[in-house]
């Protein structure tokens, strides 16, 4: 298409984006509420999904090492950019009972989770990626 | 050394911009919470062109739209010779455009004063002196575009960069993005407080 091409219709162009060079980092600066230094496993049954953007949410009731209910909040990538990679809604259907591993959040107390790779208990890997979401 | 303390290659060529004592005062005290992102408002040039999600490029003898599917923005160039006025203020400001040869350029003010208007990973603000000048032009499949940035608020220099886009799968349509507010702020909560 010559830019300066211009037709009795308009001329419709979808463009994809792939960035070549970029002077500053990428939009999203989860290196503020997550350690990606670490890891972090979890096994739980999912209770609630947001399936949402700018990004999906997971959320697990699982207990912690003395035995108390705790809520893991696992943060995932736009649902738009998940769905074009495979995702679906029963993947992460709540009431499944679901292991995550991934890097834990860095607020003293919190118990959220990024970057996470999800399979069954008997590790049989969950999604697209071999259960690793696509960030975005 | 790149912005992140790693060590740059021999090829880099550094285009990182060059902050006033003013943009590294707010950098300093910028608070990740704060970022508008966390309650969907949208994001503006430079940093909407290099979101990585798709855009839609229609032409009208009169105006260029240039639709993202991030945040559903829409930024319309107007071809007409038009002036900005204080009306014309908002998150995108106001593109006025033209083309020269086969280029399309596309200067852009009016934008309100955005505190990671520049960039929201690095907390660099924006003022409304933010001027966004892109030059589109395409390069057999691929459509480039060389951003600059000038912000004499922030930026003792213009900042620039180039970027290439590549097609969409044939047939794609611009899915909606509807920003979700809770999904959007759930991660804040995550991030060790720098105030009380």
């Amino acid at each position: 298409m010559n830019v300066r091409r211009i037709g009795a219709a308009a001329a419709v162009v979808a463009i994809g984006l792939l960035v070549k060079v970029a002077p500053v980092a990428a939009h999203h600066s989860a290196a503020e509420a997550y350690d990606s230094t670490k890891k972090v496993e979890a096994q739980g049954t999912i209770t609630r999904v947001l399936l949402k953007n700018p990004h999906s949410w997971v959320f697990m009731e699982a207990t912690d090492e003395n035995g108390q209910k705790i809520e893991w909040q696992v943060e995932m990538g736009a649902w738009s950019g998940m769905v074009q990679q495979g995702w679906t809604k029963e993947m992460l259907a709540p009431g499944t009972v679901v292991k995550a591993a991934g890097a834990p959040s860095r607020a003293p107390g919190s118990h959220g989770m990024t970057m996470a790779k999800f399979s069954k208990p008997d590790g049989t890997p969950i999604g697209p990626n071999s259960g690793q979401y696509g960030a975005q | 050394m790149l912005p992140d303390g790693t060590r740059a290659d021999e090829h880099y060529v550094s285009n990182f911009p060059v902050l006033n004592e003013r943009a590294l005062a707010y950098q300093k005290v910028f608070d990740e919470p704060l970022s508008p992102k966390y309650d969907c408002q949208p994001a503006t040039p430079p940093a909407i062109e290099y979101d990585p999600y798709y855009q839609e490029i229609v032409q009208w003898p009169d105006r260029v739209l240039i639709r993202y599917e991030k945040d559903d923005q829409l930024r319309t160039v107007w071809l007409d010779g038009r002036t900005p006025s204080p009306h014309d203020y908002g998150v995108q400001g106001l593109s006025v455009g033209r083309y020269e040869g086969n280029a399309l350029i596309v200067e852009t003010t009016h934008f309100v004063f955005d505190i990671t208007g520049f960039d929201d990973y690095n907390g660099i603000p924006s003022s409304q002196l933010k001027k966004v000048t892109e030059k589109y032009w395409r390069d057999g499949n691929e459509l480039k575009v060389t951003v600059t940035v000038e912000d004499p608020m922030f930026l003792r220099k213009p900042a620039s960069y180039t970027a290439r886009y590549l097609p969409a799968p044939k047939g794609y349509k611009l899915q909606p993005f509807e920003c979700d507010e809770e999904a959007a702020r759930i991660s804040t909560q995550f991030i060790p407080p720098k105030y009380k």
